[in-house]
């Protein structure tokens, strides 16, 4: 089970998270001026990166906050965000 | 049975006391300090087991958790499958016999399968039991039969379990000579360190191997150590614990035996370590001759541990085979023990001088350049056939013990299973941890550097490495003078059975898995090592290949004519030994599997006759309150006749709610609902339907305006979790600019539900404070209120149609409020109702029920419920996706009702509605009936269905098809009572 930095309670084990999403996965402004074919493109196609992703998670059973995490998706290795260490 | 197995003095066991034990039936005796195998060894029982296939006797090959041969079974309270009887202390009371066997473990009819082996070779059953096709299942029964180990407990095992989470600097797996140096190392700097160790005391090899350091017994070292190691604050040691699991971030799991504990039998820790330090040893691989599976044979290094650390001699005559230094090692143990050993076996030309010079001094014939070809002797082997040299004509030596020893496999399992990959180590014959995937590293034998010398000194370096890579100081460690151990110096010898020969060699005893099998497997096409395996099965049993992964990649490579490293190795799994289900479910058994959820009238419902159950989001709610001697069916009838009726009392509370807060709350509302909610007054609320961006329906349910900022929005029980959830994630996500804040307030408040035509007296009996009449107090208000002296929320909503009230106070007032409309209703004759009759006054009504006929690919349109989605309403959560599939969707799953025409037959909830061809027997399914009831309201059955273009065929008759028959209905709305709403709307 991988171990998550949350930035508020530090190292948890991955069970007390939800994963929330990539990070670069907005719902769209307008999705009425998407075509069918684009919109589910973005429904339905999830990026599933092979390396470093950015992603969401909550820490559900815990502080309940939401961050963003750096991970990469072939080690399942967490690295610090923007340079700045998220370790505990 | 004799005296004349136990030696009158030595070893680690405690004469003072005896044990007293059974097996097979039999009582034995033995010390404490005995394991199960030792103490049969004492008694001189050879027999313990019998194959699993060809049923042939098996005697105790190993004294470690690499058993294959001594499974048993514990009966009694005690009662477990496939334990290894040489890890498994005796203790009083211990009653276990074997596995495997009919009707004996001496006479078993099975082993007459043993004459036939020879037409039972590798894929024997996919080749023989195909034909014809459809009677697998009758041969499957009687291959289990025959085949198989121990049996499934019969009962709920006894004694508790408990689960464990740790955090430590460094984790150290293994307590012999390298973990204890490495613990200490690592103990003196200060870092937290949890030591685990699967034997019953620490000093792993040194426990049996006799060795010296500084000139003195060894386990006098170990002594000094453990006493230090006890002193340490930061210590924490374990004994009988086996890290079982390596997974991702150092998240290692340790199953810990816990028999001196009354309370707990097995305690599951969970330990993240920041360091992990290896140590885990090397286990003795054995090497294939004609019948090396006969009772007295077995691992040398185990016939030593046997005399020494049990004080027991495994036989009387001995004759050692061995291809590494090793054995020379044991030979002299063994004669030492008092076991006259005839001969070594040395497959090698040259052997370590000094040893050899050793045996020879100690009266041993040592036979270099020779070979054990097979063994004779069925209940206990009686003699070995060798040959040597150029010489291939066989010379027979009697015994009734061969000490085998065909080099060290490092226990590298943990090292794999933490991600990294085996290398083939030319120097030991083995695989030896790769590259650190994660933060460990092996020390010792498990690394392959096989002397004491060595551990300890790896032990030491990586205990100091470890904990300064926690942060701390270096520790100043001197490795103490040990006595010198040789290289094994193996002889990578895989099979040395004649071709051709009339009996088996066996590579994996748990399975029955025969050198001439890995050849047939080869010889038909098979070359992964991971396919042979399957094919084979070989190295797939109890001991998970313990005892025989390295010698069939050896094999394999010698037949294929590969270097074994390019072999590679088959994976390996967590667990690295057999875990018990007690473990991994720890406390999560019967009541605590699911954690209840109470309301405040759980105890009440408990008290008048409520059926409990779950009914979504661990409530447990009454599906109806009978009284004495009612049936179910009875009950909920009574209760639905007496919510039209009279009044009925309903406990909400389980029902999801969430305070939805801030100035953006309306913006947010009208992004996540499908309807409009500007305009809607304080004190108003609405009903709305919530759909996932793919258009599918998410929930249903009222939200109400209870101040300028402030909505109260109810989900479906089951569902709350779900849409916090689901309205969290785009709040936080998609719109982190919207000011709103969201509460789960489900726990705060309880919730009763008065409704039916006398609901608005119950309540006026019970002091309420406010005018609650039609004009004053509408459908869908909310109000704040005093009712019985309690402060409330009112509220105008109803999923019975009738009129309805919901009551909310605090948590805490909840069952004082339940009593006092109880109280106030009785000349009303209200009456409880459970959620079973909730959903049959709700199916009466029509009212869509999530995951029924709200299910996961039915959208709003098809439940009836289009006029919610206003064309002119802008983009909201779930809308660009409904737009798609209502273009390209025709053939939709339309809620229709049904009306049998047999009006006493109740559709069962999931009957197909099917069509059938004019001229095709086979019918096709158009639909499914979602729920049916008897409905005492109408005299007759009703049901509400998912029907394909229902809505276009009202009036027609549908066909439900039943196990018992086929019925037909007419297709109607779904509204059976009140079509117009007047009733709720009262």
């Amino acid at each position: 089970m991988i171990y998550i930095p949350c930035p508020h309670c530090g190292h948890r084990n991955a069970d007390e998270f939800i994963y929330g999403g990539d990070n670069d996965q907005r719902r769209p402004e307008n999705p009425e001026e998407f075509s069918d074919a684009a919109w589910c493109e973005y429904i339905y196609t999830v990026p599933n990166v092979k390396g470093i992703t950015r992603e969401y998670w909550r820490h559900k059973r815990g502080c309940n906050r939401w961050f963003v995490i750096q991970r990469d998706s072939r080690t399942d290795k967490i690295t610090p965000l923007d340079g700045k260490s998220i370790d505990d | 049975m004799t005296e004349g197995f136990r030696s009158r003095s030595g070893g680690r066991i405690h004469r003072g006391r005896k044990i007293s034990f059974q097996f097979n039936g039999r009582r034995y005796e033995g010390f404490p300090g005995d394991t199960l195998a030792s103490a049969l060894i004492a008694n001189g029982v050879s027999v313990v087991g019998r194959s699993q296939k060809y049923h042939r006797p098996r005697g105790i090959m190993s004294a470690g958790l690499e058993e294959t041969n001594a499974i048993v079974q514990l009966a009694g309270n005690d009662d477990e499958p496939n334990r290894a009887a040489t890890t498994l202390p005796i203790y009083d009371g211990l009653v276990a016999h074997s596995v495997n066997v009919a009707p004996s473990v001496d006479f078993d009819l099975g082993s007459l399968l043993g004459f036939f082996h020879r037409f039972i070779p590798a894929g024997f059953y996919y080749k023989t039991f195909m034909w014809p096709k459809d009677r697998w299942d009758w041969y499957g029964g009687i291959i289990r039969k025959v085949a198989g180990w121990g049996t499934a407990p019969a009962k709920p095992g006894g004694g508790r379990y408990e689960h464990r989470n740790h955090h430590c600097d460094v984790l150290i797996v293994g307590a012999g000579p390298a973990g204890l140096s490495a613990a200490l190392s690592a103990g003196r700097t200060g870092s937290r360190i949890l030591l685990v160790d699967s034997d019953t005391e620490p000093g792993g090899k040194l426990l049996s191997d006799n060795l010296t350091i500084r000139s003195c017994p060894a386990m006098e070292w170990v002594d000094d150590i453990v006493a230090e190691l006890d002193l340490m604050p930061n210590i924490i040691r374990l004994t009988r614990a086996t890290a079982t699991g390596y997974f991702a971030d150092n998240y290692v799991t340790v199953i810990e035996e816990c028999p001196d504990k009354p309370w707990i039998r097995e305690r599951l820790w969970k330990v993240r370590a920041k360091q992990v330090i290896l140590a885990t040893g090397a286990i003795e691989r054995t090497l294939l001759f004609a019948n090396n599976d006969r009772p007295g044979i077995m691992l040398a290094s185990a016939a030593m541990t046997y005399c020494s650390r049990y004080g027991v001699r495994p036989g009387n005559t001995a004759v050692v085979f061995t291809n590494n230094n090793s054995g020379y090692r044991y030979a002299i143990g063994l004669l030492k023990a008092g076991v006259s050993v005839t001969a070594l076996i040395d497959t090698r030309k040259e052997a370590d001088s000094r040893l050899r010079a050793a045996a020879a001094g100690s009266g041993i014939e040592v036979i270099a350049d020779a070979r054990v070809v097979s063994a004779t002797g069925r209940r206990r082997v009686s003699a070995v056939n060798i040959v040597s040299g150029n010489d291939q004509s066989p010379r027979r030596i009697r015994c009734d013990l061969v000490a085998v020893s065909g080099g060290w496999n490092p226990a590298i399992h943990l090292h794999s299973q933490s991600g990294g990959k085996p290398i083939y180590n030319q120097r030991i014959a083995s695989f030896v941890p790769g590259e650190s995937k994660q933060n460990e590293r092996s020390v010792g034998a498990c690394r392959g550097e096989l002397t004491l010398q060595s551990a300890l000194a790896e032990g030491a370096n990586a205990g100091c490495k470890a904990a300064a890579l926690c942060g701390f100081a270096l520790a100043d460690i001197e490795v103490p003078d040990c006595e010198h151990e040789p290289e094994p110096g193996v002889d990578p010898v895989w099979d040395c059975s004649q071709p051709g020969g009339q009996s088996s060699a066996f590579i994996d005893f748990n399975n029955d898995v025969t050198s001439a099998d890995i050849r047939l497997a080869m010889r038909e096409g098979y070359r992964s090592v991971e396919l042979v395996k399957r094919y084979t099965t070989a190295g797939m049993g109890i001991d998970q290949g313990k005892s025989s992964s390295v010698s069939i990649v050896g094999l394999i490579a010698e037949i294929a004519g590969l270097e074994p490293g390019s072999v590679g190795t088959t994976t390996y799994r967590p667990a690295y030994t057999p875990v018990s289900f007690g473990a991994m479910a720890g406390p999560a058994k019967s009541d605590l599997i699911v954690p209840w959820r109470r309301t405040p009238v759980t105890d009440w419902f408990l008290d008048n006759g409520g059926h409990l159950d779950e009914t979504g989001a661990q409530f447990r709610r009454p599906l109806f309150i009978a009284k004495a001697d009612e049936s179910a069916g009875d009950a909920v009838q009574r209760e639905a006749l007496a919510v039209r009726n009279q009044v009925g009392i309903y406990d909400s509370t389980p029902l999801g709610k969430i305070l939805i807060q801030g100035p953006d709350a309306v913006a947010f509302l009208n992004r996540v609902y499908s309807n409009n909610w500007e305009n809607l007054p304080v004190g108003r609320g609405k009903f709305g339907f919530m759909l996932h961006e793919d258009g599918r329906l998410l929930d249903d349910g009222v939200t109400m305006r209870i101040s300028d900022n402030q909505y109260w929005m109810s989900n479906s029980a089951g569902m709350a979790d779900v849409v916090l959830d689901h309205l969290d994630r785009l709040l936080h996500i998609h719109w982190p600019e919207l000011k709103v804040y969201l509460t789960p307030i489900t726990d705060q408040w309880a919730v009763v539900c008065v409704c039916g035509p006398h609901a608005r007296d119950v309540l006026y009996e019970a002091d309420i404070d406010i005018d609650i009449s039609g004009e004053a107090f509408r459908f869908l208000d909310t109000r704040l209120c005093t009712i019985g002296g309690l402060s409330a929320r009112i509220s105008r909503v109803t999923y019975t149609g009738e009129l309805s009230f919901e009551i909310a106070v605090p948590m805490r007032h909840g069952l004082r409020l339940w009593n006092i409309l109880i109280a106030a209703g009785q000349k009303f004759g209200i009456t409880p109702v459970g959620s079973d009759t909730s959903m049959l006054l709700r199916t009466e009504k029509g009212f869509i029920a999530a995951g029924l006929e709200g299910d996961g690919y039915a959208d709003i349109f098809d439940v009836g419920m289009g006029w919610l989605v206003p064309k002119e309403k802008a983009d909201f959560v779930g809308k660009r996706s409904l737009e798609k599939n209502r273009r390209s969707d025709g053939g939709r799953p339309e809620v229709v009702g049904l009306l049998p025409d047999n009006s006493d037959f109740v559709p069962p909830k999931g009957a197909p509605l099917v069509e059938y061809d004019r001229n095709d027997e086979v019918p096709q399914q158009v639909g499914m009936v979602t729920i049916g009831f008897f409905s005492p309201n109408l005299g007759r059955s009703i049901a509400l269905a998912q029907l394909r273009d229902g809505r276009s065929r009202m009036g027609q008759s549908a066909t439900i098809y039943t196990k018992a028959g086929v019925e037909t209905a007419t297709i109607c709305e779904p509204v059976f009572i009140d079509p117009d709403g007047e009733r709720m709307r009262d």
